[in-house]
């Protein structure tokens, strides 16, 4: 069975996990609270996602892992932002105050100058 | 609503050209530190806000109110910009296409308003419920953000760094930053919520879907966003040098080239015109003092010039009369009418107070006309005065009466004053008239009652208080049908009322003269036969095309009497259609004559449509009527 891939932020849940497993559910959202800054639901809503997807299993309140800390870094974290979000947001105003998409000679530009005001700056 | 949605539409225009001066203050003023730009915003902003300004001779601002909430129900619409081209050149198309419509209920602008002012609101409703439904995804999606230090916190889901919350803001960065970059980023959110910019833009959002009709405001909140994205910049480099200002530019730019955007939602942050802000980075001199206090000074003067708005009446006149209004308009029509006299030199006269109140646009003028009228064989009229205007005031007019056969049975005061319009015509802005009828006394001034109707109704009960420019005064009080209430119409004469249920008018009541005053005449009528008394009711029975048929004494006293009967008349203006007058059909309405010699010369008539009034609602109506002297 291939590994499933997990976010950032739910890799850093499962550091917690992995130290301290198996431990029970109320436990872990004091953790995730001091360490992560979570609020409750939301350590709840990711142990069950997590479940769901067979990397981690609840038994009665207590929590333990289904993969292995280096599985999961095999699989690679994927840190990429899920694209329906951008669809979601008021696009009539992120039309006018974001950047137009930077054209590579637009970036290079901007480039030139911060490096040039480096070594202008250095000599 | 309507009212508040024309407020919102003058506010904006005024604020619109606050705005076109920020603009151009951008443009001028490259170099002024970015605070003051904000500063400028804030006043936009307190324009927006306020409803009420202060009033200055030095306010710029061209008017107050372009639209005024009596363009709705004017004869003619005509916008006020303060700029005079402009008006002359929109006015007249604006009359073209919305005068209202005599034959029509509604006038067109009070529809387009009220459709205009629903429209208003309902976008209002949808910019707010995007903003908060937008508001609270993206606070879903970051609700797994991992707290890195105090109230910094990272997020998969964001890319470009930005800062949420209204009362504990929190600052979200992506993970995986390079440190240096990190760093620089934080000190530019930390000046954000340092300087409450997310108040700022949260205040600048909410009154953006207010105004979300005015394209200069959508620009105006642009700007306003780039300007804080600028100041804070100008905040957070305080004090960096030249390595740090190069790491913080480096952190702008690759926030910017980020593929994966999470688009800001109103109130997040996300970043603007990333080259200019490198460069004002780079480039950042401490501005100099003297900048400093231009700046403020600036921001000071549009302040006082366009937060203010021009004094809007002021009472007098340059050369210290009084400016035209309703009121003192009709002190100076009463004053001129009570003053008209017949002497026994056959001479009549009149005269016009010192002080004439004059209109503030000079468009409307006081005109004067006096005739006479003599019986004869056929009978006469002088016309001494027709619609005479030019009155300086103080006049003495005096003129001599010259019968060509006959002897006088009339002399007739008529004043005015009338007002110029775009198209080139003229409506009455008030009037009043005073007439002398036989017996004549001679020497006297004949004094002069503003007529007035002054209605009161409570419930079903009703009273109306008649006051006649010959001093008499009347109340008429009955009882009503259920639903139907008694309205004045603004341009109507005092003498008339109308009846509406349901928001249509159903009838009316109005008041005409006795066919004759003469007490030896009136002690022919048989006040209890149903035989119509012409002595009372000819000035509207006696013509061909209109009278009472059906009439019914329903009660009555030695003096007077209330009767019902069918009012019936033929539609004189459509001659063209029928041929002959003869042929017009003739309409019928139920209707209530009540008239009493002992009250006043006047016989009062009440109509109601067949529809909307039962014969059987009528007759009661008709026993319920009382008709007494008061004052």
């Amino acid at each position: 069975m291939e590994t499933p891939k997990v976010f950032e932020s739910e890799y850093r849940f499962c550091l917690i996990l992995w130290e301290h497993e198996p431990i029970k559910s109320r436990e872990l959202v004091k953790l995730c609270s001091e360490q992560l800054g979570w609020k409750p639901t939301t350590t709840y809503t990711v142990i069950k996602r997590l479940s769901e997807r067979g990397i981690l299993k609840n038994e009665n309140t207590v929590v333990s892992s289904l993969v292995s800390k280096e599985e999961v870094q095999a699989a690679e974290i994927d840190e990429l932002v899920d694209k329906t979000f951008e669809g979601s947001l008021p696009a009539f105003i992120a039309a006018f105050t974001r950047h137009r998409k930077l054209s590579s000679d637009e970036i290079d530009q901007v480039q030139q100058m911060i490096d040039r005001f480096r070594e202008d700056e250095k000599s | 609503m309507t009212e508040g949605f024309i407020r919102c539409v003058n506010l904006s225009i005024c604020a619109s050209w606050l705005v076109l001066v920020v603009l151009l203050f951008r443009l001028l003023f490259k170099k002024a530190p970015k605070w003051s730009r904000v500063l400028l915003w804030g006043l936009v902003g307190v324009r927006l806000v306020c409803p009420f300004t202060i009033e200055s001779v030095l306010s710029l601002v061209p008017s107050a109110e372009t639209i005024s909430y009596d363009m709705m129900m004017a004869t003619e619409p005509a916008l006020d910009t303060g700029i005079s081209a402009v008006d002359q050149l929109v006015n007249p198309m604006i009359i073209a296409s919305y005068s209202p419509n005599p034959a029509n209920s509604a006038n067109p602008l009070q529809i387009l308003f009220s459709v205009l002012s629903v429209v208003w609101i309902v976008g209002i409703g949808l910019l707010i419920l995007y903003s908060v439904v937008s508001y609270g995804w993206l606070k879903y999606r970051i609700r797994t953000a991992i707290r890195l230090r105090d109230n910094i916190y990272q997020s998969e889901f964001v890319s470009v760094p930005f800062v949420l919350g209204i009362i504990r803001p929190k600052i979200y960065l992506p993970f995986l930053m390079h440190e240096s970059l990190q760093e620089s980023v934080i000190i530019h959110e930390q000046a954000h919520i340092c300087r409450k910019d997310y108040w700022w833009k949260l205040l600048g959002f909410l009154i953006l879907a207010v105004y979300w009709f005015n394209p200069l405001l959508w620009i105006a909140y642009l700007m306003f966003c780039q300007d804080i994205e600028l100041a804070c910049d100008e905040k957070a480099i305080r004090g960096m040098n030249a390595v740090q200002r190069a790491d913080y530019s480096q952190a702008l730019l690759s926030c910017t080239v980020h593929p994966h955007v999470v688009s800001p939602c109103p109130l997040a942050f996300g970043e603007v015109g990333i080259k200019q802000r490198v460069r004002a980075v780079l480039h950042y001199k401490q501005p100099a003092f003297w900048m400093v206090i231009t700046a403020l000074v600036i921001c000071g003067v549009v302040g006082i010039a366009f937060l203010t708005s021009r004094p809007a009446d002021a009472a007098l006149s340059p050369d210290g009369t009084e400016w035209l209004n309703k009121s003192n308009g009709q002190e100076c029509i009463a004053e001129i009418l009570e003053t008209l006299t017949l002497h026994q030199d056959n001479t009549v006269s009149f005269s016009v107070p010192e002080h004439i109140p004059v209109s503030k646009d000079g468009k409307t003028r006081l005109t004067i006309s006096l005739s006479a009228t003599y019986s004869g064989e056929v009978t006469t009229v002088q016309n001494i005065l027709g619609a005479e205007s030019g009155w300086k005031g103080g006049e003495n007019y005096r003129s001599t009466l010259e019968p060509a056969e006959g002897e006088l049975i009339n002399v007739w005061l008529r004043v005015a004053f009338y007002t110029d319009t775009w198209s080139g015509t003229v409506v009455e802005y008030l009037s009043g008239y005073n007439e002398l009828t036989p017996p004549f006394v001679y020497d006297t001034p004949a004094g002069y009652t503003e007529p007035s109707v002054v209605v009161n109704q409570e419930g079903r009960e009703a009273s109306v208080l008649y006051t006649m420019r010959d001093g008499y005064i009347t109340q008429l009080s009955f009882t009503l049908p259920e639903g139907v209430t008694i309205t004045e119409y603004e341009n109507a004469e005092p003498y008339q009322l109308f009846l509406l249920k349901d928001d249509e008018i159903i009838g009316g009541i109005s008041l005409h003269k006795f066919g004759t005053t003469a007490s030896e005449e009136l002690a022919y009528v048989d006040t209890g036969a149903d035989k119509l008394p012409m002595q009372i009711f000819s000035d509207v029975a006696l013509p061909n095309h209109a009278g009472y048929e059906d009439y019914q004494v329903r009660k009555y006293s030695d003096t007077g009497a209330t009767a019902t009967a069918k009012y019936f008349w033929q539609d004189l203006s459509q001659m063209d259609k029928y041929g002959s007058a003869a042929a017009i059909p003739s309409q019928q309405v139920n209707c209530i004559l009540t008239y009493d010699w002992d009250v006043m010369p006047y016989f009062v008539e009440m109509i109601f449509t067949e529809e909307a009034v039962s014969e059987t609602e009528v007759a009661s109506l008709a026993g319920d009527i009382q008709l007494t002297a008061a004052g």
